[in-house]
């Protein structure tokens, strides 16, 4: 370590990834040795981090676990023992989950946790005593997956622009088939409105589409 | 110090490089690939790796310490920092102008490291490892041990073969494998085919929107699995002596039951309920136009 640390410019440029290649194998040839300049770099990102998290205005699932929990007690559709540690549990369990953007994946297990128990085949459709409370909350299911989808739906050109020609095709078509499946379910849904199978089915639907387009998140 | 954690580091990489075999194929990075990095890395650290092209086989061993093996051409270069608290990232860098980087890496990890490993079209082998993958197109195949596994790709094939409490698995057009032994799964295709062939889990939600679902093992008793498409195929294929509780729907598509023998709790034209054995287990299947089979062994 006879080299001098590195400069506020580069240790900045190291955390926002805008170093050229050039520069970027100095600056980690630097912090591969030098512990006082990688934490920088790492508080510095955390920072960054934060700060993006913080502009998203996404609705934070965690927010939204009680109010579901408290519906699924109500209604009865399922003893909640299965999933309920391990949906609350995930995050805490899984501390790579706490680096960057992976907060998201933590979210995400959280709501496939939360879906997979609302979900769960005791709410039988043919008999469960509690098929409005059930229909309910496949509607609810549904609104939100859908609400989330517009949402990503906005970053999606500017994401298919940082993706390869092929990526991005494949993204393309990828959604036009679950497009597809879900006006077909909605025109469905329009003559049989009362259907929880296929109430659920787009609540599916839409949760595979926010699904895909925060795959495609992760491309770029 | 450093320097003789380093010198430790690669002999541990000699020794165990030569017990622990390689079942890649010739372009595959082997223990006789010059090291590229040898450095001490706590058991538990988190590790980032973005490796966009090529192959790479990851082996978890006993050992603080992480060893990269293989070959980066020179279009690339092998960038390496980080700190035990804030954790640790390697990365395959791109030169200017040049091609993806196809580099071909063997990479042993301290056991427990929580991965998170991206790749474009990389086709990853690794074992032991717990974590997030990602890829667009390539491919991943897991086995092993691990605490957790979150595994995603854009259009890629995913072959799950893991003992894990925890699974996730999703991809595009991409052919998805459920095996091994892991208890919570959560896989899904939009139009790749999905095939499960374990009896460990116990909660399981598979969907796809166009790819057809194949089912083939035993079920564990009180199972809860959920399989659903708009209008792929759900095929279940079980023991004869098979202990579930089945509830299948479908808006516009037929179910053909194979346990004819059996007569169903309820019966119409789009939904059927069958009583299985003890029906210990729960089985929902649900789907748009897609047909669904339910056959015995
Ligand atoms: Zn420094």
């Amino acid at each position: 370590m006879t080299q001098a640390h590195l400069t506020e410019e580069r240790l900045q440029g190291a955390a926002d990834g805008s170093l050229d290649a050039e520069q970027m194998r100095a600056v980690y040839g630097h912090l591969s040795e030098c512990e006082s300049c990688a934490a920088e770099v790492a508080r510095l990102r955390t920072v960054m981090t934060r700060a993006r998290e913080a502009n998203t205005g996404a609705p934070s699932l965690d927010d939204l676990w009680p109010a579901i929990r408290s519906r699924i007690e109500e209604s009865k559709v399922v003893a909640p023992k299965a999933f309920a540690g391990r949906a609350s549990g995930a995050s805490a369990r899984r501390p790579w989950l706490a680096i960057g953007s992976t907060a998201v994946a933590a979210a995400l297990l959280i709501a496939a946790f939360t879906q997979m128990q609302r979900w769960t085949p005791h709410a039988s459709e043919a008999v469960s005593p509690s098929r409005d409370v059930a229909f309910a909350s496949a509607v609810d299911s549904t609104r939100f997956y859908e609400d989330e989808s517009r949402r990503l739906l906005n970053d999606l050109e500017m994401q298919k622009a940082m993706m390869g020609p092929s990526a991005s095709a494949s993204l393309s078509g990828d959604l036009a088939i679950i497009d597809r499946s879900i006006a077909e379910q909605k025109d469905a849904l329009a003559r049989d409105p009362h259907n929880i199978a296929l109430q659920r089915l787009l609540a599916a639907a839409y949760r595979e589409k926010v699904d895909l387009l925060r795959r495609a998140n992760n491309a770029g | 110090m450093r320097v003789s954690v380093r010198v430790f580091a690669l002999l541990c990489a000699c020794v165990v490089g030569a017990l622990v075999p390689s079942r890649a194929h010739a372009q595959h990075a082997g223990a006789t690939d010059p090291v590229l990095r040898a450095r001490a890395l706590r058991a538990g650290s988190p590790l980032k790796m973005f490796i966009p092209s090529g192959t790479v086989r990851i082996v978890a061993w006993d050992r603080d310490s992480i060893v990269v093996r293989g070959r980066v051409p020179s279009s690339g270069t092998l960038m390496f920092g980080g700190r035990d608290t804030s954790g640790y990232k390697l990365v395959i860098e791109q030169r200017d102008g040049g091609e993806l980087p196809e580099s071909h890496l063997l990479i042993y990890v301290p056991r427990r490291s929580q991965l998170s490993l991206k790749t474009a079209d990389a086709i990853v082998d690794a074992t032991d490892v717990s974590g997030w993958f990602y890829t667009v197109s390539g491919r991943y195949h897991i086995d092993g041990a691990a605490s957790s596994l979150d595994v995603e790709a854009m259009s890629g094939d995913i072959d799950l073969e893991a003992t894990t409490p925890f699974a996730r698995a999703k991809t595009g057009k991409g052919h998805l494998v459920v095996r091994g032994t892991p208890q919570d799964v959560d896989a899904s295709t939009i139009g790749g085919t999905l095939d499960i062939a374990t009896s460990s889990i116990m909660h399981g939600r598979f969907t796809s929107v166009t790819g057809d679902i194949h089912y083939a093992a035993a079920i564990a008793p009180h199972a809860l699995f959920e399989l659903s498409t708009h209008s792929g195929t759900i095929d279940l294929l079980l023991p004869h002596d098979v202990s579930a509780r089945l509830e299948l729907s479908t808006v516009d598509g037929e179910i053909d039951n194979g346990f004819a023998s059996v007569r169903p709790a309820a019966a119409g034209v789009h939904n059927l309920r069958l009583s299985l054995g003890a029906a210990s287990a729960d089985i929902t299947v649900r789907t748009f136009k897609g047909k669904v089979i339910v056959r015995s062994r």
